[in-house]
């Protein structure tokens, strides 16, 4: 068969002809256990700035993933010493989970390496995470939505962990 | 075998033209670049430079996954923003905080290179509160970064 770019396709054109053909099985969504309503899970903290960053990176750590490195959110951007302290990333990842994610498609990595972010901000501190969920539905591909369910449970598990 | 073709023809350029079709058609923005990984990588950060923004990190995700015993070819994530919006918008809204700096995912696919990122206008349902100008300028830019990174020698 020929293929559709010589027809004059793009492969823009092709990812999303496949995408949509993918809707017609009629799902995997829609998740009915997960909230896939929020652009993030959140939890706020009882605990300290410091105190929280450290239990995150506890959790993670008991989560057999590892730790990447932890950077303000503006770090890179503004003047070296000027960064806000109140904003901070925590980035990890289990190279085995990840591996397995990018042999299924590897436009997945674009949502890696994982990543929890502290902030404080008004006195109160919180924890967040961007909701995989919502990334899985870029994609419409029952494996990696898989990926992404497991994903969600392991932030919502890493955000009770650090913030109990 | 003609017959089939033409039908195949006519059902694809049924799909690419449905209003449902469109409404999702751009969760993601890919291009296909005809260059070398390390060629196409200058070309990605001259461009994002040239659209005024500048770069934070450049984490390198093949690295990381051949230290630990996995074969993989190049695949990058750049990372970049600009720090007073990033100052404000984190400010302002802190549950966009999870979204920046913005980043684009480079890979090599045999001898071409993949660039892509998340439709910036995907977020807008999520955050009501921000202005829409900001994610329809990121699109725009984004869209801008691409066509740089195609077009530079």
């Amino acid at each position: 068969m020929m293929s559709y770019i010589a027809h004059g396709l793009s492969e823009k054109d092709i990812n999303n002809i496949v995408k949509y053909i993918r809707d017609f099985e009629g799902g995997p969504y829609p998740y009915k256990k997960y909230d896939t309503k929020s652009a993030i899970i959140k939890v706020d903290s009882p605990y300290s700035l410091e105190e929280t960053i450290s239990n995150v990176k506890d959790a993670i750590l008991g989560k057999n993933f590892k730790l990447i490195r932890t950077q303000q959110v503006n770090k890179g951007l503004v003047e070296n010493g000027k960064e806000n302290n109140n904003q901070v990333i925590i980035y990890f990842c289990n190279f085995n989970f990840l591996n397995k994610a990018l042999a299924i498609d590897p436009r997945v990595g674009m949502f890696l390496p994982c990543r929890i972010t502290v902030v404080q901000s008004e006195g109160k501190v919180s924890i967040m995470a961007t909701n995989p969920l919502n990334l899985a539905s870029f994609f419409n591909n029952k494996e990696l939505n898989e990926v992404c369910e497991e994903m969600h449970d392991i932030y919502t598990e890493l955000l009770e962990e650090a913030s109990l | 075998m003609r017959t089939t073709k033409v039908t195949m023809n006519i059902f694809l350029f049924l799909l690419l033209t449905s209003t449902a079709f469109t409404s999702f058609a751009e969760d993601l923005i890919m291009m296909r670049i005809k260059q070398t990984f390390p060629e196409t990588m200058v070309n990605l950060q001259s461009a994002i430079k040239q659209t005024g923004y500048k770069i934070s990190r450049v984490q390198r995700v093949d690295i990381g996954l051949t230290k630990s015993g996995f074969k993989t070819d190049k695949y990058r994530v750049v990372f970049y923003g600009k720090a007073d919006e990033v100052n404000q918008l984190s400010i302002k809204h802190p549950d966009i905080i999870s979204f920046l700096p913005l980043k684009i995912s480079i890979f090599a696919e045999n001898n071409e290179t993949i660039i892509l990122t998340t439709n910036p206008m995907q977020l807008k349902r999520f955050f009501k509160d921000i202005p829409d100008g900001t994610f329809s300028r990121w699109y725009k830019d984004i869209n801008t970064i691409f066509d740089l990174t195609n077009t530079l020698d």
